[in-house]
């Protein structure tokens, strides 16, 4: 079955580990050229959630599609993602470049395509004069820089990123969210997970926290600080902090506040209001 | 992309990626040069005794060489199935970043990269010394023919029996993923798989398992490749069976590929069974750990207690205890098998006891501390808690057991009362001091990183030095009690001095103990003054 609709949607997805639900009913839908920020504490379901939408895991119940395309279709959804998992996913003994190469051919990418493509990522990671040194002697934020590069070289339509800065200076990581920006801009999906919330708040068009398997608010995050204006100087790490300190209405009433611009959906996710003037 | 283009360009990239892990492992490196050292004169014979194989068919008897060419590729093709399955349950079937492979390309070509990688290998390492085998039979047959025939033959030899090998470390996994109770017996069952290998190899008695393996296959199409191979010797291979052989092979590689398709999918695909670690409940309180507690400094008891703990939740970390009982099984199963124990039982029971004591904890004493070496570092007098704790973490657990194995064992041999009251002395005495042995050899080579004890697992184990160094040391201390005590040793030295056996044996016990005690003491030291003077690098 194809929809073509969003860059992402789901619809009840459900993962369950024997009586455990790690990922409970979820419903996401988002838009082409939207960065999606991801949070959630430890352990919510956000790896198990995006294993699900790459394809890595099955779910349980529900469905998700990618472009359209149901998650259950590896081979249709393969050339459309990229991936970078939470330990980047690199071999040691392989050089930088050999790494790149190696996945640009199992994609079938154009040799000489392939070939300007990594030198153009290899420099503007500053990565240029290491790509021939084995990963082996990479530092940890060299390797996330090429598992970045390797889930970005194909131009997938939507990006998976687990803890994308995770071990990077602030220079590189500085660089990476650029990157984000610039695949924003030109219509790439990218759906980010990440426990640093200022990375999410600068980036993301829509934010969604995940707390024990649900999606306990979703919004801009202009939005979410919005509901809790009645403390001057809201951030997203107070609304964080709120809905995942007490599950249930409780959490959702406390974001939701009472100034109107956004409303508290049952399942006490946030929606915005007709204005939406902060998406 | 041709169909074909992935599992090459994975397979190539698996073996280059192997071939740079070799490489750079110095240790990997030397055995594979001592291997080829040891089989180089064996390839050299075996061509030779090839060539004098083909003289002595080119004027024999027909019938029962096609039946033992039958049987030796029906054999043939049970080790490449064995050795096959075996490599690929313990290292092709865990690619690193399966995942980044999975998101990349389908796991068709995964696996397809995967089982090409091991039949490259196997052919690399096989069939050069399989075609000079060959060629040198068939100068000494005098047919050409056999060449081709015989090489055509050992290649469907490796390409059904390398995915066969895949097909049942692939359900073996798929099994293990999937139930609760393989997976938490797993390491058991691991175990108790190396023990009885070991115990075959011991006891010489593989026939018994592979004849029954044997009589399964030797009516199936598998018995067709003797035929294949001996076209044109004129041993009456028969050419219907041989071209069997060709169709069987063709056949079974398509339901091979579908087959590992599919048990690949299931295996990479799957949540596996989800143990959750039961809530562990401080066992301190128990009334072993409450005596232990109120016998032995605090920080004595603290490192003795997370030592079996640590040990109890992973036993990996005491790999090196498996050699000393692998040592011991060939002896335990000669006594099952003639239903006798004889006086080198308890001998052996005693060394393997003294062996595995100081071998569990007390060979890494800084390294084993792993990430929390900073914190203990800083600790009151670490060197005492240290060095002490782990020599009793392994003389507590190990010394009773011993001395109990020794004694009921010495009760049952020929031994004489006294005599084997002097073992129990040793038995006492050994294993007792043998971690203190341990600790000055380990504190010399210290290993701090966690090493893969298998393709998935990893932890801190002891140095190889260390342990080796450890055991020729723990011999030399043994040995006069295991001399003094030996059937034939021990009665020599009675009649030529002209005592008792059990003085013999006791002058052995005390040799030994104060050995023990002498080089303990001095490896404790040495022991101290190291993890006094440790410094973080």
């Amino acid at each position: 079955m194809t929809r073509n609709t969003n860059a992402i949607e789901t619809r009840g997805l459900t993962k369950q580990f024997g009586t455990e639900f790690a990922v409970d009913g979820l419903d996401l839908t988002v838009e082409h050229g939207t960065v999606y920020g991801f949070l959630g504490p430890n352990g919510a379901g956000k790896t198990t959630t995006m294993r699900m939408l790459t394809s890595l895991t099955r779910p349980t119940d529900g469905e998700a599609w990618i472009n359209g395309n149901p998650v259950s279709d590896r081979d249709g959804i393969r050339a459309s993602i990229g991936y970078l998992s939470e330990e980047p996913p690199v071999f040691d003994e392989l050089t930088g470049r050999e790494q790149l190469e190696y996945f640009a051919r199992l994609r079938d990418l154009p040799a000489a395509e392939t070939e300007t493509r990594i030198a153009d990522w290899l420099n503007r990671f500053g990565l240029t004069d290491d790509a021939d040194k084995r990963i082996d002697d990479y530092s940890k934020g060299m390797r996330q820089k090429i598992g970045l590069i390797q889930a970005l070289l194909h131009e997938p339509d939507v990006v998976f990123l687990d803890e994308p800065t995770s071990g990077l200076d602030p220079r590189a990581a500085r660089t990476v969210l650029d990157v984000i920006a610039d695949l924003s801009d030109d219509g790439h999906t990218v759906f980010l997970s990440t426990h640093i919330l200022s990375v999410v708040e600068e980036l993301a068009d829509v934010v969604g926290v995940l707390y024990e398997g649900d999606l306990v608010t979703e919004g801009s995050p202009a939005t979410l600080t919005a509901r809790m204006e009645a403390e001057e100087g809201t951030t997203l790490e107070d609304v964080f902090l709120s809905v995942t300190a007490e599950r249930g209405p409780a959490a959702s009433e406390s974001v939701t506040g009472n100034t109107g611009t956004a409303t508290s959906r049952q399942d006490g996710r946030v929606e915005d209001d007709e204005r939406g003037e902060d998406r | 992309m041709t169909r074909t283009k992935r599992p090459r360009l994975i397979a190539r990239t698996e073996l280059r990626r192997r071939w740079r892990t070799m490489k750079g492992n110095t240790t990997q490196l030397l055995a594979l040069a001592f291997a080829g050292v040891m089989l180089l004169p064996f390839s050299l014979g075996g061509v030779f005794g090839a060539y004098l194989v083909g003289g002595f068919v080119a004027g024999s008897e027909t019938e029962p060489l096609i039946e033992w060419t039958r049987t030796a590729f029906v054999y043939g093709w049970i080790f490449v199935v064995g050795f096959g399955g075996y490599r690929a349950y313990a290292v092709a079937l865990r690619p690193d970043n399966l995942d980044g492979l999975l998101t990349t390309t389908s796991h068709r070509d995964v696996i397809g990269g995967l089982v090409l990688a091991e039949l490259m290998l196997w052919s690399a390492f096989f069939l050069p010394a399989g075609s000079a085998a060959t060629v040198a039979f068939a100068v000494g047959a005098g047919s050409v023919l056999t060449i081709p025939a015989l090489l055509f033959a050992l290649c469907l030899v490796l390409v059904t029996g390398i995915p066969a090998g895949f097909l049942i470390a692939l359900s073996v996994r798929n099994a293990g993923v999937r139930s609760r109770l393989l997976s938490r017996l797993r390491t058991l069952f691991l175990f108790l798989l190396g023990i009885g290998y070991f115990a075959l190899i011991v006891t010489n008695a593989f026939a018994s398992v592979l004849e029954p393996i044997y009589r399964v296959l030797a009516p199936t199409p598998i018995d067709w490749f003797g035929d294949l191979a001996a076209m044109g010797l004129g041993i009456g291979a028969s050419p219907l069976r041989a071209t069997g052989a060709v169709g069987f092979t063709g056949v079974f590689v398509v339901i091979a590929v579908v087959s590992l398709y599919h048990l690949s999918e299931w295996l990479w695909y799957a949540d596996g069974v989800h143990i959750t670690h039961e809530v562990e409940r401080s066992t301190d309180a128990s009334s072993r750990f409450n005596r232990l507690s109120a016998i032995l400094s605090q920080p004595v008891f603290g490192v003795v207690a997370v030592d079996w703990k640590r040990a109890r939740r992973s036993p990996l970390s005491l790999s090196f205890a498996l050699y000393p009982l692998i040592v011991l099984a060939g002896p335990i199963v000669t006594a099952v098998q003639t239903g006798e124990i004889g006086t080198g039982l308890p001998l052996w029971i005693l060394l393997s006891g003294t062996w595995v004591a100081g071998s569990l904890f007390a060979l890494n004493v800084v390294g084993q501390e792993g990430a929390a070496l900073p914190v203990t570092l800083l600790s009151e007098a670490p060197e005492r808690s240290l060095v002490i704790g782990h020599v009793l973490s392994g003389a507590l657990l190990i010394a009773p057991i011993t001395i109990a194995a020794t004694v009921i064992s010495g009760v049952l041999s020929p031994h004489s009362a006294p005599v084997v009251a002097s073992l129990g002395v040793s038995a006492l005495v050994l294993p007792a001091v043998s971690g203190a042995i341990g600790t000055g050899i380990g504190v010399w080579f210290p290993r701090f990183e966690a090493v893969s004890v298998s393709r998935s697992t990893k932890a801190i184990v002891p140095s190889a030095f260390a342990f080796a160094t450890y055991s020729v040391a723990v011999l030399v201390v043994a040995l006069p009690s295991v001399i003094a005590h030996s059937g034939i040793a021990g009665h020599a030295i009675a009649s030529t001095v002209g005592v008792d056996r059990f003085v013999v044996g006791l002058s052995g016990t005390l040799v030994s103990a104060v050995l023990a005690c002498l080089v303990g003491i001095a490896s404790m030291y040495v022991a101290k003054d190291r993890v006094r003077n440790h410094r973080l690098g």
